[in-house]
């Protein structure tokens, strides 16, 4: 009851002092955000009281939308407040949680549980996530970048690698995994010696080149973006400076076209974290392979210990590229 | 120094230029001047190659450009535009380095050479790092202007470079322009769609119409009675004897000093100025001091109604 109660006092508290969004108001929304942590873990733990080990005490929508509510508010205070803020909210809030889970304030919450249950388990699945999806993004670069300088050079290069890509574009991902797997095998029957180098027609392989392929296409429309955006008359004028057309290219077109080009590599990597989760039902491993067990089992908690972390590295990922973005376009305006 | 033989451009089937056979003699500032779609950008874009002509020859120092490598070619030939195109990811320093820089200059030289130019637009040293969004329109096209003259090219072509900014801006670059084109005596090959601004700046002035040269010759030659209709129209109709003033010098048609005290002027001025002075003053005539304070001659309005042509 009073775990519901408290943070929708603070919170009230926060609102009303919302015409100054500054330190005061991020602080309110942040310890209200931990009291709710403190008190859902503190109630599990006397329901929990007396019962046997393998009970769980698991999270009902209530304490969900109380937490997203507290979320969007210190995502808003920040977003109003000074750059300095918005740091200074994302580690207290950080801190405060990794703090709570050090303490033990949550122990007895059935995701917990199920955390310290499989911790080895998830903190591999994090990890192969990340290669898993990092090295897509990296395939599809491979990919994507001189099939985009090909396409910079030729409309028809463009058109046809458009529509290719687009096709793929439009097919689900399950339907582009499962037409993969017969593919594969069939390449490998044909050259058993592949299978020496660990590609399978099953696994990370399949997922590798189906994420690939899919997050190809904003990387290559944004390749070809960047290098078309720039004003022609600049252009004219490096030309007409006697720089070569490589010069032009490497001086001028890429340094003026890069925040395009890093907007397209923030759409890819986030999709690929995504689109990564997939790879879970066709063996490639990663927090996926957490979801779809839990889903196996009907296991909500299961189901939120793979999701919840590929959400955090999809927003991270995200605000990352997107500071790295906005650096970027401050120096080239 | 340029020389144009018979060239004629195409694009697919319209024709730019057509049978144009012309001569930049070194040190001219030849105005090329006309309607739009005339031709002018075409011309002076054939002599860095940015175009190559369909027909004919383009010589450079007398060498036919088509056997030179662009690259090079543009290094040694300076461009200016009326959007000016500088980087914008670059500082105004950076920008005049460019062709130092793809000439593979040492640092010193280059940053010496930045220093010189924009001291010679005008612009002070605290200009060198700021963004090129952070000029004026006017301190752009200097810096524009500056980054042409920076790898010492004896030939400077320029494509409407005033265009762009406002009128009081204008005259003060055009005076800048013929001041630098005085001191460091390029060879300027200048596009513009504004007559006068052609007889204010040019040594040879080159009319196109329809990639045709109509009329080529010096500002006098081409403002002088007779000549062909359209060229008369371009440059003021009637007020073409007006604007003649300009090219003859009071010490040119003047007489010998009288005792009488009149109004005074200066040998070197045109004969607009001593025109305006005989208006201004309302006074006939006009002693001509030279800058010593020296009597050298006096002028009468009869006298400058007689002797100009």
């Amino acid at each position: 009851m009073f775990a519901g109660i408290l943070p929708v006092f603070v919170a009230g508290a926060v609102v009303a002092c919302r015409q100054q969004a500054g330190p005061m108001a991020l602080g309110l929304t942040l310890a209200a955000l931990v009291l709710m942590l403190a008190a859902t873990g503190g109630a599990a733990e006397r329901l929990l009281d007396g019962r046997p080990p393998a009970a769980r005490v698991a999270l009902g929508a209530g304490f969900w939308v109380a937490l997203a509510a507290l979320l969007s508010l210190t995502a808003e205070i920040a977003r109003q407040g000074a750059p300095w803020l918005r740091l200074v909210g994302l580690g207290a809030g950080a801190a405060a949680v990794l703090g709570g889970a050090a303490l033990g304030l949550f122990d007895s919450l059935s995701l917990m549980a199920e955390y310290r249950a499989r911790m080895d388990g998830v903190h591999g699945a994090l990890r192969q996530h990340l290669v898993l999806s990092g090295s897509a993004l990296l395939l599809a670069l491979l990919l994507a970048l001189p099939l985009g300088w090909a396409a910079f050079h030729s409309r028809r290069v463009e058109a046809a690698a458009n529509a290719a890509l687009g096709a793929v574009q439009v097919t689900p991902a399950i339907a582009l995994f499962g037409l993969l797997i017969p593919l594969l095998s069939a390449l490998l029957a044909w050259w058993p010696d592949l299978r020496r180098l660990g590609l399978g027609a099953i696994g990370p392989a399949p997922a590798l080149i189906g994420v690939a392929v899919y997050v190809a296409l904003p990387l290559l429309r944004g390749l070809v973006a960047a290098l078309r955006s720039v004003d022609p008359a600049i252009l004219e004028a490096a030309r007409a400076m006697g720089m070569t057309e490589s010069r032009v290219t490497a001086d001028v077109r890429l340094p003026l076209g890069l925040p395009i080009l890093v907007g397209a590599v923030r759409v890819a990597a986030v999709q690929s974290i995504g689109l990564m989760t997939l790879g879970g039902l066709i063996g490639a491993g990663g927090l996926g392979a957490i979801v779809f067990e839990g889903m196996a089992q009907f296991a909500p908690d299961l189901i939120l210990l793979g999701a919840l972390p590929v959400v955090a590295l999809a927003l991270a990922t995200d605000a990352g590229l997107g500071i790295a973005a906005r650096r970027l376009e401050a120096r080239v305006r | 120094m340029i020389d144009f033989e018979d060239v004629a451009v195409a694009f697919g089937s319209v024709a730019a230029l057509e049978g144009v056979t012309l001569r930049v003699e070194p040190g001219a500032l030849c105005v090329l001047v006309g309607p739009s779609g005339s031709g002018k950008s075409t011309l002076l874009r054939l002599v860095n190659r940015l175009i190559d002509p369909s027909r004919g020859r383009v010589l450079v120092r007398g060498e036919e450009v088509r056997g030179l490598d662009p690259a090079t070619l543009r290094r040694s030939i300076g461009y200016v535009i009326q959007s000016v195109g500088l980087f914008p990811h670059r500082t105004v320093a950076e920008n005049v380095a460019t062709v130092p820089r793809l000439l593979g200059w040492r640092r010193e030289a280059i940053a010496a050479r930045v220093d010189a130019m924009l001291d010679l637009v005008h612009l002070g040293p605290r200009f060198r790092d700021r963004l090129p969004a952070e000029l004026s329109g006017g301190q752009a096209q200097r810096v524009g202007l500056a980054r042409a003259l920076a790898g010492d090219p004896d030939i400077l072509l320029m494509d409407e470079p005033f265009g762009a900014v406002d009128p009081i801006v204008r005259r003060d670059l055009r005076a800048e322009l013929r001041r630098i084109h005085e001191e460091t005596g390029k060879t300027i090959l200048l596009v513009t769609h504004d007559p006068l601004e052609a007889l204010e700046l040019a040594t040879q002035i080159v009319v196109l119409r329809r990639g045709r040269v109509v009329a080529a010759g010096t500002p006098f030659d081409l403002t002088g009675p007779g000549g062909e209709p359209f060229v008369r129209d371009l440059f003021g109709g009637e007020m073409l004897p007006v604007r003649r003033l300009r090219f003859t010098t009071v010490g040119a048609i003047m007489d010998p000093p009288l005792p009488e005290a009149a109004p005074t002027i200066d040998p070197e001025e045109p004969l607009f100025q001593a025109l305006a002075r005989m208006i201004d003053t309302r006074s006939p005539r006009l002693n001509v001091v030279n800058p010593e304070g020296g009597a050298v001659g006096s002028l009468s309005i009869e006298a400058l109604l007689e002797r100009h042509r």
